[in-house]
């Protein structure tokens, strides 16, 4: 890797040919490039090669075309489309994505382009790269074996490493003898859980009456609380049968009388301060983002635990889900048989360590 | 469904039935644009209109076909000529006794493309993820002509201008980078006060209206603090942190209006450019110095 004013993903020879794709990419992103070259060149065919594992997404300015599978494409560019004009430059197209998702943080696709003049005899060729980069998230250093205990909440604290290319959400879940067990989404629980506290609640006066809030957020939330109502397994290890009953009863009502929605304005004006602390909080890196910010699993089993198996799913900007896994020991001291089966795991992102790819635009990966 | 050709057929044949009309007027067609935002042709042409006797009697049409409207008309001098056209039916009439005493006249007409034929002429991509670098973030923006024979049909100079890429560029990092502890700390107090409030404990209570207070001193309430964050994203506050390469001009900026929290987590940013026969691509980036903007909240904010 070496930096400077050279680059592997532009190339302008003498005779001002030149050849471009765009610097960087994600898995399955599109990747233009195009190739212009003087109208005084003799220039009647062009071959493009690229790797195999990446697709040709689409061709543009081209009248006739062929594309030759054998490890890997080539596009034979029969003709192009042409301008009457002679002073206009000669010019086509092609958008290619790499289609996998590469093991490494880089993934360097060598594009070769040949051009034949009219005799059909090689003139030149050029060499580009296609630079796919990807995000790696390691697990770096987690606890072995964890002791779950009645009406305790179990911490497994986790250091975390962000190595590579790309925005993320995090994600964590939690699995137990194959059974996923639910990702405690904080804000839900809390306003499911004031259902049966309306009458209770008094607002503060200190705190004004008119936030502005945007009606989608709160579009958002009433459809997140009636998935939740109507999936009894998301609900099932945070309440009792008694309380649970209780919910639910208030949630219909509400919805009956068509005031969900104002009951959620309601709440949101406190949750509100849950979100903006959200911000410090689900950033941990500049890279990376929680999709929550208080991550907790909550179940009920009913039968001893042995292992419990952590799933790190993330996402990029472009939606490929990439996925990291640890497996802890359980040491389970619940007194199952009195009925204890309530199961709080809180996850806890104790140490981040970062090395992020930067500026790569001006740093060269592929060798000429 | 119209096919590339019959959509090239439609424009030029509003156009060809311009110049036809304007025959006797040595119509000299300086330009023809195609703009890819509002998806109107612009048309740029010079009559000839021999101030003599003729003129008492003239009438000088143009038919209104495709939607095409006269926008502008202008003398030698290159002085507005306020509007003389008038509508009638499906042309546009002017008596050419009306006209100033000059003999050659500029008219710029615009009428309508549909999106589908610019979609088939135009290809348009911004990078998905940012290159970060430590005082800015990079974004690629690409944009290449289809098919350059079918610009060279309607008109061999035919330029597409206005050519917009919107990046979306990511905020939230940055808000909350540069929002200083005395506002998490004021947040907090925020909560368990309100939290105190839904308990039984007077005392708990009181400490914890205290606590709100004291912090509330030091930084701004939820509301101002909401209205802060509003302020800040607006496109005209932005924008003097976003720049462009040549070729590409910086256009709207926005906030995103898909956003579901307290404040838009993204804004975006259009950047602008133009396409034609000797520059069939445009390659370039566009640079949100996030710095910088990091710095003027945290000044905005007094804190």
């Amino acid at each position: 890797m070496v930096s400077g004013n050279r680059s592997d993903y532009e190339v302008i020879d003498c005779s001002g040919i030149r050849a471009y794709i765009v610097p960087w990419a994600l898995p399955n992103e599109d990747m233009p490039l195009f190739v212009t070259w003087p109208p005084s060149l003799m220039i009647s065919k062009v071959h493009v090669s690229i790797p195999e594992e990446f697709i040709v997404k689409e061709v543009l300015n081209v009248s006739k075309y062929e594309v030759e599978e054998n490890k890997g494409k080539k596009i034979k560019i029969l003709d192009i489309k042409r301008t009457k004009t002679i002073k206009t430059p000669s010019y086509f197209g092609v958008v290619i994505s790499y289609s996998k998702i590469p093991e490494n943080i880089i993934h360097l696709g060598k594009i070769t382009i040949d051009f034949f003049d009219y005799k059909d005899e090689l003139l030149k060729t050029l060499t580009i790269y296609a630079r796919v980069f990807r995000p790696i998230i390691n697990v770096i250093n987690y606890p072995k074996v964890i002791e779950i205990r009645d009406d305790e909440i179990t911490k497994i604290p986790l250091q975390l490493e962000y190595l590579g290319f790309g925005d993320i959400t995090l994600d964590i879940e939690g699995i137990i003898g194959g059974r996923i067990i639910s990702r405690g989404d904080a804000l839900i629980y809390e306003i499911i859980r004031r259902l049966c506290e309306r009458n209770k609640y008094e607002r503060k006066k200190d705190l004004e009456e008119s936030i502005r809030v945007n009606p989608l957020y709160v579009k958002n939330l009433a459809e997140k609380v009636r998935k939740y109502m109507t999936n009894p397994e998301l609900l099932a290890g945070v309440f009792d049968e008694k309380a649970l009953k209780e919910v639910k009863k208030r949630f219909s009502e509400l919805d009956r009388k068509n005031e969900l929605m104002s009951f959620l304005y309601e709440q949101v004006h406190e949750s509100l301060i849950n979100i903006l602390l959200d911000i410090f909080e689900r950033h941990p890196l500049d890279t990376v983002e929680l999709s929550d910010s208080r991550m907790s699993l909550l179940a009920k089993i009913e039968t001893p635990i042995e292992e419990i198996r952590l799933i790190l799913k993330y996402r990029d900007k472009i939606g490929n889900e990439y996925r990291d896994e640890v497996q802890i020991e359980v040491n389970d001291l619940r007194n199952i048989k009195r009925g204890k089966h309530k199961i709080e795991l809180h996850i806890t992102i104790e140490k981040w360590k970062s090395n992020p790819l930067k500026n790569v635009k001006d740093k060269i990966f592929g060798a000429r | 469904m119209f096919d590339n050709e019959t959509l090239s057929n439609i424009i030029i044949k509003g156009i060809d039935e311009i110049l036809k009309r304007l025959r006797p007027y040595k119509p000299d067609t300086k330009s023809i644009t195609i703009n890819y935002k509002t998806c109107k042709s612009r048309i740029e042409l010079v009559v000839h209109v021999p101030n003599d006797l003729r003129r008492k009697i003239l009438k000088i049409e143009i038919p209104s076909y495709q939607g095409y409207s006269i926008v502008e008309m202008r003398d030698e001098t290159f002085n507005r000529i306020e509007t003389l056209w008038q509508r009638q039916e499906e042309k546009w009439v002017l008596p050419a006794s009306k006209l100033p005493s000059s003999e050659r006249f500029l008219i710029v007409l615009e009428g309508n493309v549909p999106r589908d034929f610019i979609n088939r002429i135009v290809r348009v991509q911004p990078a998905i993820n940012r290159d970060q670098a430590e005082d800015y973030d990079r974004y690629w923006l690409s944009c290449m002509l289809k098919d350059v024979a079918l610009l060279e049909r309607i008109w061999n100079m035919l330029e597409v201008e206005e050519v917009n890429v919107n990046v979306k560029v990511g905020i939230e990092k940055c808000i909350s980078a540069a929002l200083p502890k005395e506002v998490k700390k004021a947040l907090e107090a925020t909560r368990e006060f309100l939290r105190a409030g839904r308990g039984k404990s007077r005392e708990k209570l009181i400490r914890t209206w205290t606590k709100y207070r004291i912090a509330l001193r030091k930084a701004p309430s939820v509301d101002e603090l909401i209205d802060f964050l509003y302020n800040v994203t607006s496109g005209n506050f932005f924008r003097n942190y976003v720049v462009v390469d040549d070729p590409y001009t910086l256009g709207d900026v926005k906030r995103d209006e898909k956003w579901i929290g307290p404040f838009p987590e993204r804004m975006i940013v259009e950047a602008i450019t133009f396409l034609n026969l000797k520059e069939p691509a445009a390659k370039g980036y566009l640079t949100f110095k996030k710095k910088k903007y990091i710095e003027a909240i945290k000044e905005k904010l007094h804190i």
